[in-house]
């Protein structure tokens, strides 16, 4: 009997064991030092960037726009972190959390050390409310609706314990919940959310509103009272205690005055401005610094999506032919100087010199376009010189709704009128553009996609979307192994495996040619008055020119240098052009280089 | 008597008249593709073009409920009939309902803030151009076919075929410090300095005055040509009537011709333009104040149309018919003025 009670007491520990929650972070993890930061970062100071044209609202989850995001990364915090080492989850406002066997149940708790800046504790009350609030049908937080409705109203345990269910497992619902900003229910609750946009006095993050004046610039204040301030990851980051964003309706006055010192770091978009407007003395004497920054930046992919769900894109034949009558060369080099990369992938950032892309690149041949469409039924009407198949010629309407393709499609629609492809082109407004888009109602157009660092191919690819208005699969794309692959990916939570099938499903996409693939860039083309230090990575291992705001700093010697320099009219010593994370960066923990 | 009964008629008649006018571009704008609802959609989708892509990370997808609440919020679940009674009565010609690309705002709020520089800009234009104009058209009409009349002519003709971008985007090259070897005399952009609300009264003026030389040397040098001609022309054809050749053939001098007679005449055709004067200086310049980053109406219009900020574009287009209209009235208030033989009852 006694054995018996023993053998089942053995029974009960292993089961618990085995379906007990797992707790994180792991017990051997310890906080380490951002490994980008620079030990030599000093703080004080004021650095100006421009941020675009004058904000409509400086709420992210009513306004989905860039400058809203990053005002409220500065202000808002989540409740886990990201290493900016290996992007694994870290502590932040929960101290620690666990995941449940099952991988639905969410549990966190949160620092008893976090605090409001008006000297309130962040509680689980404030979790819960933000997520409500999101949820809220009054309330137009439109898409951070969407990733959050995975999940059931969070239940409250204590004061400092929160407790998520999830409706169905996937590998995201711990980055959704786990990233999205908490926001102070006591000092919110009772105004109308949808009139929250400009006064966000109370706040957890490092940063807080200065002076905000219309159609001119916004301040960001750094908090000496940050809760959070002296903790190991954070030291040689946030350095500036002023961060003032400029608002620009125009990027070419933006570059204007970046040139005329009124603003302090400027990213460059276009070709033109990168290698015929950066001359003159102050790039010769290096009072400006030129830099690409090449990281690890997720790379996105742009080109021109074909309506899938009509004729004549239906058939894969007339994609492809499209897709060999593009002359990418001609056009990087006759427009953009040669600075761009031609796409052969729709998820670039996914392969490396050791997992090479297999697809092969539709390289400009006409012979092979007139191929693909004779096989296809396409015949030459020697009257108009057109292609026809059943009395009807191959027209294509082309929809834009940006002057800057019409040099571009001018090209395109030569080489397609001499294999007797026909183009019209339909420019119309953003909002008219959009609107054809939702309906439907296009045959080609023009579209650029940025990425995230996780990629999620449900969106774009899979069949379900194919036919929801508002979604991301404009080209109708459907095929029956990628649903598979996409259905298969949810639940796997190793980010190198979800890769592997996000690379499957790229070259079963490629095949198909939804798009005719353009080209993007793999750096950041960066703009600096020399007055910085900066870490010798120059940027984060995934950041943008954003992360200098962070990881840079005033550097009193260089502003002197910069002054004397401009006064005497001399020459500074020169910066590296070209700067590869890879390259030049050492962590400070392993003491080595990384690959 | 019929001068009043002319100007109460005229005055009653503004209300049926902006009715009318309100009513047609309401019902219009029901079938201008992509409204609000399309572009709040847009908004929460990462999607840009160009040449290099700029897309957002945040791509979502938004529910056939997300877009139903959307057009429920903005009233398009409503008969036309119905929201433009609500638009005309209950939102005060719109002027009380929030800005769908500014929500913290109303329409009024809005376009109260942007007017004053607008009119700021209008009213330095207005009285530079008749300042300009009139003075000139007068000496080119005494000096016809003389160098000076010639050299002015070329000087204006040269000012009117100008672009304003163009003209805007060299000055700034001239002007403005960016061009290597130009000069740096006046800012680049905005309507004031950063310090501008820490300045003394002196350095506020400076302060203005140095951010709005050149937009407004845009906004008149196009303007010169057609006032200075035809104050110009104008003069010279009263000049060749038979009252003016009366005048002197009695022995009159020609400056009694001239400034007793024939000016006062030649001003008709100048005040045919001056009710317009209303609604120029509360439009402002879209592509003046686009290139120098004056936050204006004519920016406020533009992105009310590109935006389809109905509130907004209806607030303005209300403003500026009601103006255009009361400015037709005060053109021919002007032309009885200078003219008291013009008689209304015919």
């Amino acid at each position: 009997m006694k054995s018996c009670f023993r053998v089942l007491l053995v029974l009960f520990f292993l089961a618990s064991a085995a379906f007990c929650d797992q707790t994180f972070p792991k017990p051997d993890w310890k906080e380490l030092p951002d490994p980008v930061a620079s030990p030599y970062a000093e703080q004080g100071g004021e650095v100006c960037v421009y941020i675009g044209p004058s904000p409509k609202s400086l709420n992210y989850y009513l306004e989905n726009s860039s400058i809203a995001a990053h005002v409220f990364s500065g202000l808002y915090e989540s409740l886990l972190s990201m290493s900016s080492r290996n992007l694994e989850y870290e502590p932040h406002l929960a101290s620690k959390w666990s995941i449940s066997d099952d991988k639905k149940t969410f549990t966190f708790w949160i620092d008893k050390r976090a605090k409001w800046s008006d000297g309130k504790p962040v509680t689980a009350q404030d979790v819960k409310w933000t997520f409500d609030a999101i949820m809220n049908p009054a309330n137009k937080t439109g898409v951070h609706k969407v990733s959050l409705s995975r999940f059931e109203s969070p239940e409250v345990l204590d004061d400092h314990t929160i407790r998520f269910t999830a409706k169905e497992v996937h590998w995201k619902n711990l980055l959704s919940i786990g990233t999205f900003d908490i926001l102070p229910k006591h000092a919110y609750e009772n105004l109308d959310f949808n009139k929250i946009n400009f006064e966000l006095p109370v706040v957890s993050g490092p940063y807080e509103i200065g002076e905000l004046t219309e159609n001119v610039s916004l301040t960001l204040k750094r908090r000496r009272d940050w809760w959070n301030n002296d903790a190991v990851n954070v030291q040689g980051v946030n350095n500036f205690d002023t961060i003032r964003l400029r608002f620009y309706g125009e990027s070419e006055n933006a570059f204007e005055a970046f040139k005329k010192g009124l603003i302090d770091i400027i990213g460059v978009n276009t070709a033109r401005t990168w290698v015929k407007e950066t001359e003159g003395q102050q790039f010769a004497d290096n009072w400006i610094i030129k830099q690409k920054i090449q990281n690890y930046r997720p790379v996105g992919f742009q080109g021109f999506a074909m309506n899938m769900r009509r004729p004549p894109f239906d058939d894969v034949n007339v994609r492809k032919a499209m897709a060999h009558l593009i002359n990418r060369e001609k056009m990087n080099a006759a427009i953009m100087y040669n600075q761009y990369f031609l796409h052969k992938s729709y998820f670039e950032d996914l392969y490396s010199p050791e997992k090479p892309c297999p697809n092969q690149p539709y390289d400009f041949n006409k012979d092979k376009a007139r191929k693909l469409l004779a096989d296809s039924g396409w015949k030459v009407n020697p009257k108009t010189g057109f292609l026809e198949k059943n009395g009807k010629p191959l027209t294509v309407k082309f929809l834009t709704r940006d002057s800057t393709a019409e040099r571009f499609l001018a090209i395109y629609e030569q080489d397609l009128k001499d294999v007797g492809i026909q183009m019209v082109i339909d420019k119309k407004d953003w909002a008219a553009w959009m609107k054809d888009m939702d309906d439907f109602n296009y045959e080609i157009t023009w579209a650029a996609w940025g990425a995230a660092l996780f990629k999620d191919p449900e969106g774009m690819w899979a069949s379900s979307e194919a036919d929801r208005p508002s979604g991301n699969n404009i080209t109708g794309f459907k095929n029956a192994k990628v649903d598979e692959l996409i259905e298969m990916q949810k639940s796997i939570f190793s980010v190198e495996e979800r890769h592997e099938i996000c690379r499957k499903i790229d070259q079963l996409v490629y095949e198909q040619c939804p798009y005719v693939l353009l080209w993007n860039i793999d750096y950041t083309r960066l703009l600096y008055w020399n007055k910085f230090g900066t870490p010798d990575t120059v940027l984060t291992k995934y950041g943008d020119d954003s992360s200098a705001e962070s990881y840079w700093w005033l550097d009193p010697y260089s502003v002197a240098d910069l002054k004397d320099a401009m006064e005497q009219k001399l020459p500074l010593p020169p910066k590296p052009l070209s700067v590869v994370f890879d390259e030049v960066f050492v962590d400070p923990v392993m003491d080595k280089p990384k690959n | 008597m019929e001068r009043t009964d002319y100007f109460i008629r005229r005055l009653l008649l503004v209300i049926p008249t902006f009715i009318a006018i309100t009513m047609l571009v309401f019902l219009l704008v029901q079938f201008v593709p992509g409204g609000p609802v399309e572009q709040a959609l847009m908004a929460m989708k990462g999607m840009g073009s160009g040449e290099v892509g700029q897309g957002g990370g945040l791509a979502g997808s938004i529910s056939a409920e997300q877009r139903l609440a959307l057009e429920k919020h903005y009233g398009f679940d409503k008969p036309f009939y119905e929201r433009y009674w609500t638009w005309l009565v209950h939102d005060r010609i719109g002027f009380t309902m929030e800005s769908y690309a500014f929500p913290n705002k109303t329409a009024w709020q809005l376009i109260k803030e942007r007017f004053p520089v607008s009119l700021i800009f209008g009213i330095v234009s207005f009285v530079l151009s008749y300042v300009v104009c009139i003075p000139l058209g007068i000496m080119k009409a005494l000096r016809h076919g003389r160098p000076f009349d010639l050299i002015s002519s070329v000087i204006v003709f040269i000012g009117y075929a100008i672009p304003p971008l163009a003209l805007g985007m060299v000055l700034k090259m001239l002007f403005c410090g960016t061009t290597t070897g130009m000069w740096d005399i006046f800012p680049i952009a905005g309507f004031h300095s950063l310090d501008f609300a820490q300045m003394t009264g002196l350095e506020k003026a400076k302060d203005l005055f140095m951010h709005m030389f050149l937009p407004v040397l845009c906004y008149v040098v196009g303007n010169f040509a057609v006032l200075t001609l035809l104050m110009k022309n104008s003069l010279m054809e009263q000049v060749g009537r038979d009252y003016v050749r009366t005048v002197l053939a009695k022995g009159g001098s020609t400056g009694r011709a001239i400034w007793g007679h024939a000016f006062r005449n030649s001003l008709i055709p100048i005040a045919t333009g001056f009710g317009g004067i209303l609604t120029v200086m509360f439009a402002g310049s879209v592509i003046i104040e686009q290139i120098f980053e004056i936050p204006g109406m004519g920016r406020l219009s533009l992105e009310a149309i590109v935006g389809r900020d109905y509130p907004v574009f209806m607030g303005i287009l209300s403003i500026t018919s009601i103006l255009g209209l009361l400015g037709n009235i005060l053109s021919d208030l002007c032309y009885v003025l200078i003219d008291p033989r013009i008689n209304f009852q015919s």
